[in-house]
């Protein structure tokens, strides 16, 4: 599961290639495990990331029940830090989507080019429960 | 009042999000995910075959153990790619609960070798899985623990037990802090 998908990542190379700004992509598990990334961002990188982004992405989530609809839904978290932006969005089931960004990159395009990755591909972007869904503790 | 900031660390799996969830008089946060395929090989659930979810950021939950002590309680995440969050969490924390369970005591030394050399004081709970067979001194012994450590058994499930852990914590920081007065 953990082993790059050679599709995939020639789809987020794409992706970065043609969003101005857009460094680096990666696909992580809920869980904080990288699926498939950009080849510049590099393994030791993308382990890190991927912790990174499923932290930020639970925390965003509990914002959104204490304090959104109570859904929890997310559409986006963007974190401004010196030096770059990160953008993480909900793909497929168990899965986000993160990409690295220079500070002066255009967000709205940013966010859109994700949004439409998402809803092209979400489908083969995900990473299943390890456990039948049933058998979760209530 | 009197507020003090506890963490709650250990290894995967061991109960840190059940501990702060059974004590907490607020609505805990909660950042536990669903455990992924992408983890297997990872994230070893031998002895907890049950577990489904996993904390990926922290736990915070508070509890009142008087109207004038108030405890603010943070999870740490078991897993070695959260460790990087440590750290932060450490930052302003008056002790820590090191929880543990006996059929997998290796994954505790890397909390206690960080509260040792953070120097937060600390005590050790055994969480009693089913099928804890060892007597608390022969877990002493294996941890190398020193003797002036606390060391007791829990039920993280339980909140009265969970709730003695914090106390005896709580108890073990002001023997440190008196002991320090009358030795100054």
């Amino acid at each position: 599961m953990t082993t790059t998908n050679p599709n995939l990542e020639w789809l987020l190379e794409n992706l970065v290639e043609s969003t101005p700004g857009a460094n680096h992509a990666l696909v992580l598990s809920r869980d904080g495990l990288k699926l498939c990334h950009t080849r510049a961002l590099g393994i030791d990188r993308a382990d890190q990331l991927a912790a990174i982004a499923a932290g930020v992405q639970a925390l965003s989530q509990s914002a959104s029940v204490e304090f959104g609809d109570g859904t929890g839904g997310v559409r986006q978290s963007m974190t401004e830090f010196h030096g770059g932006v990160l953008f993480i969005v909900e793909a497929g089931e168990g899965a986000h989507l993160a990409v690295l960004a220079s500070e002066d990159a255009d967000v709205g395009l940013i966010g859109h080019k994700m949004d439409e990755l998402v809803e092209q591909i979400g489908a083969f972007l995900t990473s299943p429960p390890r456990h039948p869904r049933h058998s979760q503790p209530a | 009042m009197e507020g003090l900031k506890i963490v709650v660390v250990g290894g995967f799996g061991v109960g840190k999000t059940t501990m702060v969830r059974s004590v907490s008089e607020i609505r805990p946060l909660n950042t536990e995910e669903t455990m992924t395929q992408a983890g297997l090989g990872i994230d070893n659930t031998g002895g907890v075959a049950d577990k489904t979810t996993t904390t990926v950021a922290f736990d915070f939950g508070r509890i009142s153990l008087s109207e004038q002590l108030v405890l603010y309680l943070f999870g740490a995440p078991g897993q070695e790619r959260f460790w990087f969050l440590w750290d932060r969490l450490f930052a302003g924390t008056l002790g820590a609960v090191v929880l543990v369970d006996t059929r997998r005591l290796e994954d505790s030394w890397y909390a206690i070798d960080r509260l040792e050399h953070h120097g937060t004081p600390f005590i050790v709970a055994r969480n009693n899985f089913p099928g804890a067979q060892h007597g608390l001194e022969e877990v002493r012994d294996a941890l190398t623990l020193s003797p002036d450590v606390p060391l007791i058994d829990c039920d993280a499930r339980s909140r009265e037990s969970a709730k003695n852990v914090l106390i005896t914590l709580v108890n073990h920081l002001y023997a440190l802090s008196s002991a320090r007065e009358t030795a100054s």
